[in-house]
C-alpha cells in the first residue's frame, strides 16, 4: 500500500517520461546554462527540473547528435522564443543599456576620481590657508619688532 | 480573569512595543534637542521596553508555532501539525510576516543594548533617536500591514507547513538569522553617521564608536551569504550555490557597499577625508537593505525566495525613499562642513588604493542593481519581456573581482601618505613574480580558461602579499628582539588584532575565490541512466546503484536511490539522493547527496521518478572542483572578523597599536 502511494505520488509529482532517452552528456548542460527555463523564475534549463526543461535539454541533445554546434542551437531557440529566452541579453537594441549603462557608470567614477585626485594633489602645493586675524597680528607684531629696535637707535 | 488567546497576546504584545517605541523615539528626540537628560534616559530606559515587548510578541508566536494554535493567522497559513519541532521553531522566518517581526525584534535588542552599553556622548541621543524612528517603522508594519497574530474567524484542522524548500534541510534556520542580523547591525554606524551630521560632529567620532557594531554587522552579513550559497547547494538540487537571483543580489548589492564603508572609514581616521563619502556609503547600504526587502517583497520581481505580493512592499519602497531623502537632505544642510578641502601627497598609497577600490566596489554594486532591475524597466516601458541572467552578471563582475583582488594584494603594503621608492618596487617585484609563478604553473597544469587563469594568478600574488604584510612586520621586532620568530609572530598576531584579523579575511577571501573559480569553471554536468546493479562511470568513479529505499517520517514521505560510489576498484562511499514531498503539498522536492572531498564534490540528485518496478533511475551527476574551499573560505572570513573583534586590553591598544600604526 505504501509502496504504491508512494510510486504513484512520485511519478505524479515529478512527471518524467521515462521513454525519453536518458542519458544527457556534460555540453547539453553548458548550453542549457545560457537558456532561461521558460516557466520558472530565475533558473536555467540547465538547473531548473520542469518538464519543459527537461524536454528542452532532450532537444539540445539531439540537436547535438546532428552535429549542430552551440551556436546553432542558441539560435533556434532565440527564433522561438525571441530574445527573452537568453539568459545572456543579447548585445543590440535595448539591451545595449544593460551591457554599456555599467561600462559608462564605471568609467565616469575612474574620471570623476581622476579629477578629485588631481584636486586633491594640488592642494597640497598651494601655501596653508591663513586666518585673517592671525596674519593682522603676525603683521603687527613684525612691525613692532622692526619698530622696536629703531626706537632705541 | 479575561481568556487571552495567543493572537490577542501577541497583537497587544507588538502594539504595546509600538507605542513605547513612538514613546521612546518622540522623549529621545525632545531630550536630545532641548539637552534634557532625564528625557534622555526615560527614552534609553524605554528602549529596553520595547526590546522586552517585541520578545513577547516573538515567543507567543513560538508558542502559538509549537502548541499548533491555527487561531493564529501566521500559524493557520505557514504551520502544521506534523512538522518536526525545529521546522516550527524556524517556522518564524519562514515566511513574510514572521520575518518581519524577526527583523523587528533584531532590531529592538540592538537598540536596547545600544541605549545600555554606547559611551555617553554627544552622539548618542540622536543616535539612538535613529535607531529608534527604525523600529517604529518594522513595529508599525507589524502591528498594522502585515500582521502574523491576525485571529482567524474559523481555524483550520492543520495547516499548509511552510514552503518545502524551507523545511527540507535544518540549514534554513541559519542564513535568514544571519542576514537579519548584519542588516540591523550596520544599521548602528547609519544611525550614528546621521546623527553627527545632526550634531555637526562630522569628524570621525561617528566611526570609532560604531567600529564593532560595523565589523559584527559586515561580519554577519558575509557568513549569511556564504551561509545562503550552502543552503541552495544542499537544497536546490543544481549543484550549484549562487545563480544571480534577484534575492541573492539585493543581499549583495548591501554587502558590497558595506565592504566598500570599512576601507573606506579608515581613509577618514587616518588622513580626515572622505567625510561626505562615508556618509553617503553607510546611507546606501542601509537604504538597499530596505529597498531589496521592497523588491523581493513587493512581487514585482519573481525569484525562488519571493514570499507573494502584498501590502508591505509600497511601503518598504516609502521608508526607502524617505531614508534617502533625508540622509540626501542631511548631507546636503551640512555640505559645508563635510565636503572635502582634502589633499592627497600621492596616489601610490593605501588611501589612494582604497579610493580606486571603492569606485570598483560600487561600479559593481550598480551593475548588480541595473541587471536586476532592468527586466523590470524595460517591461514598465514598453511591455516587452528581457531577460538578464547569470552570464551577464558573471561577465560584468568577474572583470570587476579580478581588478578588486589585484587592489587587495597592493593595498595594504603601501603605506598611508605615499609609498617610498624602494619599498614599493621590492614588493612589487615579489608580487609580479607570484603572479607569473602561479600563471604559469597553473598554464603547465593544463588551464587554459582566461579567468581561473587569471584568479589562480592573483591568488599566488595575494598570499604572497599577505607573506610580505607579516615579515615585514616581524622582521625589525625580531632584529630588535633576542625572543625566537615563533614567540614574536604570536605576540603581533595578539596585540595586532584588527590588523591580522584582516590578514585572516583577506586570507579567507583568497580561498574563497579559488573555490569560485575552479567550481565555475571547471564544473562538470551530466544525466545518467543508472540501471540496477550495472555501474555507470563518470568522471573516474564507478557508479552503481544497488537499491532503492523509502522513509515516511511525520509529514513527509521520501524516496531515494542508494548508489555505490567505486574508484579504482575501491568502494568509496554510498550516496542515497532521495525526493520528497511535504504533507498535502504536490511539489516535490529533490534532496541531493554529496560526497565532499578537497579536491572537488560528487554531487548526485535524482532526476526521474523511482516506481517499485523501475529498472532504472536517471540522476544528474555533477564534479564541481574546490568546492568545498568555498564554505572553508567562508569560515575563515568569519573567524578573521570576529579575531579582530576580540577584546584586547588597553594597554596592547595603545602601546603596540600606535607602534603598528607607523610601520
Amino acid at each position: 500500500m505504501n509502496r504504491f502511494l508512494l510510486a504513484s505520488l512520485l511519478s505524479l509529482a515529478i512527471g518524467l517520461a521515462a521513454a525519453q532517452e536518458l542519458q544527457l552528456e556534460k555540453q547539453v548542460f553548458e548550453i542549457g546554462r545560457q537558456l532561461r527555463c521558460p516557466v520558472c523564475v530565475s533558473e536555467s534549463v540547465a538547473d531548473s527540473n520542469a518538464q519543459i526543461s527537461i524536454e528542452m535539454r532532450q532537444l539540445i541533445q539531439e540537436q547535438l547528435e546532428e552535429g549542430r554546434n552551440e551556436r546553432e542551437i542558441l539560435a533556434f531557440f532565440q527564433e522561438r522564443y525571441g530574445d527573452w529566452i537568453l539568459l545572456n541579453p543579447p548585445k543590440r537594441g535595448l539591451h545595449l543599456v544593460v551591457w554599456l549603462l555599467p561600462v559608462l557608470v564605471g568609467l565616469g567614477g575612474a574620471f570623476t576620481l581622476v579629477v578629485l585626485v588631481r584636486r586633491w594633489l594640488k592642494s597640497t602645493a598651494t601655501p596653508l590657508e591663513v586666518d585673517e586675524t592671525e596674519l593682522e597680528r603676525v603683521r603687527a607684531e613684525l612691525e613692532h619688532a622692526s619698530e622696536g629696535p629703531s626706537k632705541s637707535l | 480573569m479575561v481568556d487571552l488567546s495567543l493572537g490577542q497576546l501577541g497583537s497587544g504584545s507588538i502594539l504595546l512595543a509600538l507605542v513605547l517605541a513612538l514613546y521612546a523615539a518622540v522623549t529621545g528626540m525632545a531630550g536630545a534637542w532641548r539637552r534634557d537628560a532625564r528625557l534622555l534616559t526615560s527614552a534609553r530606559l524605554a528602549a529596553g521596553a520595547v526590546f522586552l515587548a517585541m520578545t513577547s510578541a516573538v515567543l507567543v508566536m513560538e508558542a502559538a508555532l509549537l502548541s499548533d494554535d491555527f487561531t493564529v493567522k501566521y500559524v493557520a497559513e505557514h504551520s502544521r501539525i506534523a512538522s518536526p519541532v525545529w521546522v516550527k521553531v524556524v517556522t518564524l522566518w519562514a515566511a513574510l510576516e514572521g520575518s518581519i517581526l524577526l527583523w523587528g525584534w533584531l532590531l529592538t535588542g540592538y537598540t536596547a543594548i545600544l541605549a545600555v552599553t554606547a559611551p555617553n556622548s554627544t552622539l548618542r541621543p540622536w543616535a539612538l533617536a535613529i535607531m529608534q524612528l527604525a523600529q517604529i517603522f518594522f513595529i508599525g508594519v507589524s502591528a498594522l500591514v502585515a500582521n502574523p497574530f491576525s485571529i482567524v474567524p474559523n481555524p483550520p484542522l492543520d495547516g499548509p507547513g511552510p514552503n518545502p524548500l524551507l523545511q527540507n534541510h535544518w540549514m534554513m534556520s541559519v542564513h535568514p538569522v544571519l542576514l537579519y542580523l548584519g542588516f540591523v547591525g550596520l544599521t548602528v554606524p547609519f544611525a550614528f553617521a546621521m546623527s553627527a551630521l545632526i550634531t555637526r560632529r562630522p569628524g570621525s567620532e561617528w566611526m570609532t564608536l560604531t567600529r564593532r557594531w560595523t565589523l559584527t554587522g559586515w561580519g554577519f552579513l558575509t557568513a549569511g551569504i556564504v551561509a545562503g550559497g550552502w543552503w541552495s547547494y544542499e537544497v536546490l538540487g543544481w549543484g550549484g550555490y549562487w545563480a544571480w537571483d534577484p534575492v541573492e543580489n539585493v543581499s549583495f548589492m548591501p554587502w558590497l557597499t558595506a565592504t566598500a564603508f570599512i576601507h573606506s572609514v579608515q581613509v577618514q581616521e587616518r588622513r580626515r577625508m572622505l567625510k561626505a563619502w562615508n556618509v553617503l556609503l553607510i546611507t546606501l547600504t542601509f537604504a538597499l537593505s530596505i529597498l531589496g526587502t521592497f523588491l523581493i517583497r513587493s512581487g514585482i520581481i519573481s525569484s525562488v525566495h519571493a514570499f507573494g505580493d502584498g501590502p508591505v512592499g509600497p511601503v518598504f519602497l516609502g521608508f526607502f525613499l524617505v531614508i534617502m531623502v533625508s540622509a540626501f537632505g542631511l548631507i546636503a544642510l551640512r555640505w559645508d562642513q563635510i565636503r572635502d578641502r582634502a589633499e592627497l601627497d600621492s596616489v601610490v598609497s593605501r588611501e589612494g588604493s582604497f579610493l580606486t577600490g571603492n569606485v570598483l566596489f560600487l561600479a559593481m554594486a550598480f551593475a548588480i542593481l541595473l541587471g536586476t532591475l532592468f527586466p523590470l524597466i524595460v517591461e514598465a516601458l514598453t511591455a516587452e519581456k528581457v531577460t538578464v541572467g547569470a552570464p551577464f552578471f558573471d561577465q560584468v563582475t568577474l572583470p570587476i573581482w579580478l581588478l578588486i583582488f589585484l587592489l587587495m594584494g597592493i593595498g595594504p603594503l603601501l603605506p598611508w601618505r605615499r609609498a617610498e621608492e624602494q619599498s614599493l618596487k621590492r614588493n612589487l617585484a615579489w608580487l609580479a613574480g607570484a603572479f607569473l609563478v602561479s600563471g604559469g604553473l597553473a598554464f603547465a597544469l593544463g588551464m587554459r580558461k582566461v579567468y581561473p587563469l587569471a584568479t589562480v594568478a592573483l591568488a599566488g600574488y595575494n598570499f604572497t602579499s599577505l607573506g610580505l604584510l607579516i615579515t615585514g612586520a616581524l622582521h625589525p621586532r625580531i632584529r630588535l628582539s633576542k625572543r625566537s620568530p615563533v614567540a614574536i609572530f604570536k605576540s603581533y598576531a595578539f596585540e595586532n588584532r584588527r590588523r591580522f584579523g584582516s590578514m585572516i579575511v583577506h586570507s579567507g577571501v583568497i580561498v574563497v575565490a579559488l573555490g569560485v573559480m575552479a567550481s565555475s569553471g571547471y564544473r562538470v554536468d551530466e544525466q545518467l541512466r543508472l540501471d540496477f546493479g550495472t555501474s555507470v562511470p563518470f568522471r573516474g568513479y564507478d557508479l552503481t546503484a544497488v537499491d532503492r529505499f523509502m522513509e515516511r517520517t511525520p509529514g513527509r514521505i521520501s524516496a531515494g536511490v542508494v548508489v555505490e560510489v567505486w574508484q579504482r576498484g575501491r568502494l568509496v562511499t554510498t550516496l542515497r539522493p532521495r525526493t520528497n514531498v511535504f504533507g498535502q503539498n504536490p511539489q516535490t522536492i529533490s534532496t541531493p547527496a554529496v560526497l565532499y572531498t578537497p579536491k572537488w564534490d560528487l554531487y548526485l540528485n535524482l532526476a526521474s521518478s523511482i516506481g517499485p518496478d523501475q529498472e532504472f533511475v536517471v540522476i544528474r551527476a555533477v564534479q564541481s572542483p574546490l568546492i568545498t574551499w568555498i564554505w572553508i573560505g567562508g569560515l575563515i572570513v568569519a573567524l578573521g572578523t570576529a579575531y579582530a573583534l576580540s577584546p584586547q586590553t588597553r594597554q596592547h591598544r595603545t602601546v603596540r597599536g600606535e607602534e603598528a600604526a607607523r610601520t
